[in-house]
Order: structure tokens, then C-alpha cells, then sequence
């Protein structure tokens, strides 16, 4: 039985019903192993890679998961040096202009060409597997 | 005993008032800052440890910085102490895997470990102290001896439940003037009694492990 935001997906989109399906199962997957997982368009186009999704495909089920508050956008700063993202916000006004990377240990200037887009998963999102996980209805 | 410097020194730092940005052209303006410096040596006499503690210029402190600022004040101690021939090193890194298997204590959101064979690095997804500590991963392997680290940035738990903090710290060698050195940069304002808890760990490790 699906989750609630993914069963309104499938309700919507009935000949998506595979991928829908099949990007619930990676998401639950992955939040089960880690509740602070990261979602973004490259992982979804893996997961449904046997049905040659387009990022389009992807980023629109991003968008769908997103208004149906199952994830939600943040902004990273990844380090330009290659070892992960150095900050996160969902405000990019919050970004400074500076970062101590404790990555690299390296200092970055703020630099609109390393921020990336990224999903994690809400709090309800996050209960909801939690709940499925220890056999709650 | 400590011997406490306490000068001034200047810095570059970004001005993001003056900086500015467009389509075109990019402008970053960076001024000189005056600040206040306090460098200083502890000496416990009862154990024979030596700490030289260098202040960081908040984003402007480099490795290349901190070098000469630590050169600097260590040959100032100079009478008496000649730091090349009277200190001994205490080798940190020595205690670097230990370190890394100290989970109940430390966080970490970057594991890079190496071996004869290949190099692998975990770095989590999130920032800071955002994500899943990169040992929880179900892939991470690389407690053993087998692998070795030339570097560690870890996060020192200090405190219980929801006061709990975790302390940043990046821990290397470096070699000053042909002596290898313990380097521990602390990145963030803490307290003394936090900053001494976490060099205890360090020391502590480094000596288990010898």
C-alpha cells in the first residue's frame, strides 16, 4: 500500500503508475537506511533508469513530491573542491559570502555556480516510514 | 604557565557592500581589517605538555598564515625556550584510527582512508552536522588498521541530550622548518574548558595508540 503523497500521485497520473511506484520504493528505501537522505534529479533518473526517464520526467516528479509535502527543496553550497556541500538552505538570501568548509578547510567565496538543488524528505514524510517501518497502520 | 601575546594584526576580508555582481562582470572587494590577536603557550608542568595556541583570523587564517603566525611567536619565546630543541611532538595522527572508532564521541561528515590499494572517501550528503554520521553508512568499512589517514576533520561531542555540541576540528601534520608538527585547527569560538576537553581526547588517542 502506498503512502498517502504517493497514492495521490498515482491517482493523478495513473500512466505513471511504474515509475511512480518504483520512485517510492528507492525513497523509502533510502529514508529507512537514512532519514537525512538527499534526493535530487540524477538519483531519480537512476532508479527509474530501466524505463529511460527524461529529467524532465524527473524533475516533475520532484516538483509533484514537493507540493504534496513529502519532500521538500533545499539549496546546497557544494565545495568546489569536490568533497560535498559546505552549507544548505532552503532561502538563498541566508547563503553567506564566505563559508569555512569543513570539507576541504579550505574558505569559498560565494559562488552561484556551486549551488545545487536537492530534496529531502518533511518531518511528515519521515514519520509516515517510521510508522510503516514499526507496523503502524 | 602560559605566556599569552596579545597584539594586532590586519587581514584581508570580503566586503559584500562593496562587492558586486552582474551579468558582466563581477566585483569582489576585499578590506584590511585591524584585529586584535591573542596568541599563547601553555606549559603544564606537572606533565610536561606544551600547547602553542595560534588565533585565527575568522575566514582569513591559512595554513600558510597560522604557519608563520606560530613561527613567529614560538621563536619569541626564545629565551629560554628554543621550541625546535625543546619541544617534542606529541604525533597525533598516530591516533587518527582510533579517533575514527571513537563513534560514541565524535561525528563525522568526511571519512578519507586509504590503503596500499585505493583511496575511499564518505562524505555525507548533507552539511555540517545535517546528515548521518558517514560510519553509519552500511558501505563504510574502514575502521581497521588496514587503512591509513593523512588528515582528520572531525566533530567532538561535548555535553549530554539536547545541550550536547558538537566541536569542529581538522587534524594534520605539518612540517615547519624540517620538524613535523601536530596540527589541530579549531574553527569555531569555543569555550576553554571545550577546546582542553578536545586536545585531552586528542592527546589521549595519539598516546593510546603509540
Amino acid at each position: 500500500m502506498s503512502l498517502p503523497e504517493f497514492a495521490t500521485l498515482l491517482a493523478q497520473h495513473p500512466n505513471d503508475a511504474a515509475a511512480i511506484s518504483k520512485l517510492e520504493s528507492a525513497i523509502v528505501r533510502s529514508l529507512q537506511r537514512d532519514r537525512h537522505a538527499r534526493f535530487d534529479v540524477t538519483v531519480v533518473l537512476h532508479h527509474l533508469r530501466p524505463n529511460n526517464p527524461t529529467p524532465n520526467h524527473a524533475k516533475q516528479l520532484l516538483a509533484e513530491l514537493v507540493r504534496e509535502h513529502a519532500l521538500q527543496l533545499l539549496l546546497f553550497w557544494e565545495c568546489p573542491n569536490g568533497k560535498g556541500p559546505a552549507f544548505e538552505s532552503p532561502d538563498i538570501s541566508t547563503f553567506p559570502d564566505q563559508i569555512d568548509c569543513d570539507r576541504c578547510n579550505e574558505v569559498h567565496w560565494f559562488d552561484a555556480a556551486q549551488i545545487q538543488l536537492g530534496f529531502v524528505a518533511t518531518q511528515r514524510l519521515q514519520e509516515e516510514i517510521a510508522e510503516q517501518g514499526s507496523g503502524g497502520s | 604557565m602560559v605566556v599569552k601575546r596579545i597584539g594586532a594584526t590586519s587581514y584581508w576580508e570580503a566586503d559584500p557592500n562593496e562587492s558586486s555582481e552582474t551579468p558582466n562582470k563581477v566585483v569582489r572587494v576585499s578590506v584590511r581589517r585591524e584585529k586584535r590577536v591573542v596568541h599563547l603557550a601553555r606549559f603544564d608542568t606537572g606533565t610536561g605538555d606544551v600547547e602553542i595556541r595560534i588565533d585565527r583570523l575568522m575566514h582569513a587564517t591559512t595554513d600558510t598564515r597560522a604557519i608563520a603566525d606560530f613561527e613567529d611567536f614560538a621563536d619569541s619565546l626564545n629565551p629560554p625556550v628554543k621550541w625546535q630543541e625543546h619541544f617534542e611532538t606529541v604525533p597525533i595522527w598516530n591516533g587518527f584510527n582510533e579517533i575514527v572508532r571513537a563513534e560514541g564521541e565524535t561525528f563525522m561528515n568526511i571519512d578519507e582512508a586509504a590503503d596500499e590499494s585505493v583511496t575511499q572517501r564518505f562524505s555525507s550528503s548533507r552539511p555540517k552536522i545535517r546528515g548521518t554520521d558517514v560510519r553509519k553508512h552500511p558501505d563504510w568499512k574502514l575502521s581497521s588498521d588496514d587503512y591509513h589517514r593523512t588528515g582528520l576533520n572531525v566533530y567532538w561531542l561535548y555535553g549530554q541530550g539536547d545541550s550536547q555540541e558538537r566541536i569542529f576540528t581538522s587534524l594534520a601534520s605539518v612540517t615547519v622548518r624540517g620538524v613535523l608538527l601536530g596540527k589541530v585547527f579549531v574553527s569555531a569560538k569555543v569555550e576553554p574548558v571545550q577546546l582542553n576537553h578536545v586536545l585531552a581526547r586528542i592527546r589521549h588517542f595519539a598516546s593510546a595508540a603509540s
